[in-house]
């Protein structure tokens, strides 16, 4: 009995010791897939594909985070009709924590609006990015999807918040600044040595299958001049139900749930979804983690 | 001692210089005569009488230093161009002048003096004043044209018949959609488009009709709406064009290129900093590819007309 006991004791000294050696290395944790919507030029319609992408998803049975991180222009929480009491700009100053942030919307999914009172994207300093990172990693340790509404632009800030992310959606036109703008950021991430899995949606299309054609060109461009493959998630038609919203009026989901321009989002979302899967990460491999290593680089 | 690039002030010698150049000064503006005293010799002779673009009588004045009576020159002028009318078409032949187009007086300046100060801040109508800006190149005087209006130095306003406005509100509102620091400047018949001090394009009026070029292309008259399209297509290629001047045009880089390979991870600075296109990667997007052209020029007329009554809509990112 007395043996018994011992050899007890010293079988769990062993599986402690095994236990706290190991650990570090191989207890991974459940992570929200942190999707980005991002795009060279300003006005390509990130917001409108993020938020409805978060509804898409949320319908789909995920729970989902959009992260309005387009810090100086933000205007996600519009899209979705809310009047949010906590912004970014609380969560970055460390008043309030990230799931407090978090505003619960009418269509389903969290948002962290983007904050009013950060006039620029250059005023985001290291401490601030920091705190963004702990704050989206305590987002996806609570969520299935993360959701993050870039700025455009290839501002640092602004490519921090890309680089967090597995999957990042480039936002375009098929017009030739956006297309260059595009392509821009692309080789920008490009450059660096580990970069998101990168798709492309052509966004306000005005020939269906235009879209196809505007993405071959960048893709082969991608491909020659970047090294960088991108795969296709779909192409949105021009539609003057999405240009001419108001101020009060329900995402497109869910104003107009069978129009050409809803489906062809829908339809955007399901290729998204067959390229992404749920993570399982170490405390070294999470958002937070992605998001240092970038910043250390600055 | 170095001699700084001066203009000469002297009234005979600066109209020698002037003379030869008023196409410089307005595109389209031609000298019909020398000498034209219009106030019994109370006032001195103008300089000149010219035709412009448009085929309107210009009455052409040299400011210069100690010329006190300059307002009341240019003055006298207008009053003599608004009671002869259209009878100085029959009365100056040679000048070929246009029926119905008015005259104005044309004060051309060298440096500022009291009485040209009085005149801008007069804003009499059918007078314009420009002030020449001297410097040399290539051990030759060249000048420069500032137009000056009481509130500073501006654009004369472009003088357009009513078949050609629409159209030059479209070539307004694109160069205005392209980017910020793009600018719209000239003279009465021409404007010309430029970033960063880069020719984008230049614009003018000639035959009644609204003319436009991208450097290294053909002119065009914007007479169909193909033209224009055509047009946007080459100006937005021309910026991106110039937008990328770090690259040397043609150089290509291929995905297994050893120095690419070494960029990598780099810092997100360097890695913005690269991201600049090159001349061969702009040509790969621009050029090639399917309805490449039309399409692209057509997005463009698309969104310039997306923005006009966008203030009270809801962006949608």
């Amino acid at each position: 009995m007395h043996q018994d006991s011992n050899q007890e004791r010293e079988q769990g000294g062993f599986l402690r010791r095994w236990f706290r050696r190991t650990a570090p290395a191989t207890m991974s944790r459940r992570e929200a897939v942190v999707v980005a919507f991002a795009s060279g030029k300003g006005g390509t319609g990130k917001s409108f594909l993020a938020t409805n992408t978060a509804i898409a998803l949320h319908d789909a049975g995920s729970r989902v985070a959009l992260v309005d991180c387009d810090f100086g222009l933000a205007n996600a929480h519009l899209l979705f009709g809310v009047n949010p009491r906590w912004t970014m700009q609380h969560l970055l100053d460390g008043g309030v924590p990230a799931l407090q942030a978090l505003t619960k919307t009418p269509y389903g999914p969290g948002l962290v609006a983007g904050g009013s009172g950060i006039a620029s994207l250059a005023e985001l300093d290291l401490r601030h990015m920091q705190a963004l990172a702990r704050a989206l990693q305590q987002l996806a340790a609570t969520h299935d999807v993360l959701l993050l509404d870039c700025a455009a632009g290839l501002a640092p800030q602004a490519l921090v918040t890309v680089f967090a992310a597995q999957h990042v959606v480039v936002v375009t036109n098929p017009e030739i600044a956006a297309l260059t703008d595009a392509y821009a950021l692309i080789k920008c991430l490009a450059r660096q040595g580990r970069h998101p899995e990168v798709g492309l949606v052509v966004n306000r299309v005005g020939q269906p299958g235009f879209g196809r054609v505007t993405f071959d060109r960048l893709a082969e461009v991608s491909r020659r001049y970047a090294a960088c493959p991108i795969h296709y998630l779909g192409e949105v038609p021009e539609d003057p139900q999405v240009t001419h919203r108001r101020l009060g009026q329900p995402p497109l989901l869910r104003a107009a749930p069978e129009c050409a321009t809803t489906k062809s989002v829908v339809s955007m979302v399901a290729s998204l979804q067959e390229r992404v899967e749920p993570t399982r990460s170490t405390p070294n491999e999470g958002i937070e983690a992605r998001m240092l290593e970038v910043i250390r680089r600055w | 001692m170095m001699r700084g690039p001066v203009l000469p002030q002297a009234r005979e010698t600066l109209w020698s210089l002037v003379a030869p150049r008023l196409e410089t000064i307005e595109r389209g503006l031609v000298l019909v005569a020398e000498g034209l005293d219009c106030s019994d010799g109370t006032l001195g002779s103008a300089e000149g009488l010219a035709r412009d673009a448009a085929g309107a009588p210009v009455v052409l004045l040299l400011a210069v230093e100690g010329d006190a009576l300059l307002p009341a020159r240019a003055l006298g002028a207008v009053d003599f161009l608004q009671r002869v009318g259209d009878a100085l078409a029959a009365a100056v032949p040679e000048g070929a002048f246009q029926a119905g187009a008015a005259g104005r007086v044309l004060v051309i300046a060298t440096a500022a003096t009291n009485a040209l100060e009085s005149l801008v801040r007069r804003d009499a109508p059918g007078v314009q004043v420009c002030c020449l800006e001297p410097f040399r190149l290539a051990q030759a005087e060249r000048f420069a044209v500032r137009w000056l209006v009481p509130t500073g130095v501006a654009a004369p306003a472009l003088v357009l018949p009513e078949a050609v406005q629409s159209t030059w509100s479209a070539v307004e509102r694109l160069c205005g959609r392209i980017d910020e620091s793009v600018r719209v400047d000239g003279d009465r018949y021409r404007r010309r488009v430029t970033w960063n001090g880069h020719v984008l394009a230049e614009c003018w009026l000639a035959d009644g009709g609204l003319h436009g070029a991208v450097p290294d292309t053909d002119a065009r008259g914007f007479a169909l709406p193909s033209d224009m399209r055509q047009f946007a297509d080459q100006l937005l290629r021309r910026y991106a064009r110039v937008a990328g001047l770090a690259a040397v045009r043609g150089e290509t880089q291929s995905a297994g290129d050893e120095a690419a390979r070494s960029e990598r991870g780099v810092g997100l600075r360097a890695a913005a900093a690269a991201a600049r296109l090159t001349g061969a990667e702009i040509e790969a997007l621009t050029s090639g590819g399917v309805g490449g052209d039309a399409a692209t020029a057509d997005d463009v007329v698309r969104i310039v007309a997306a923005q006009e009554g966008a203030s009270t809509r809801v962006r949608s990112d």
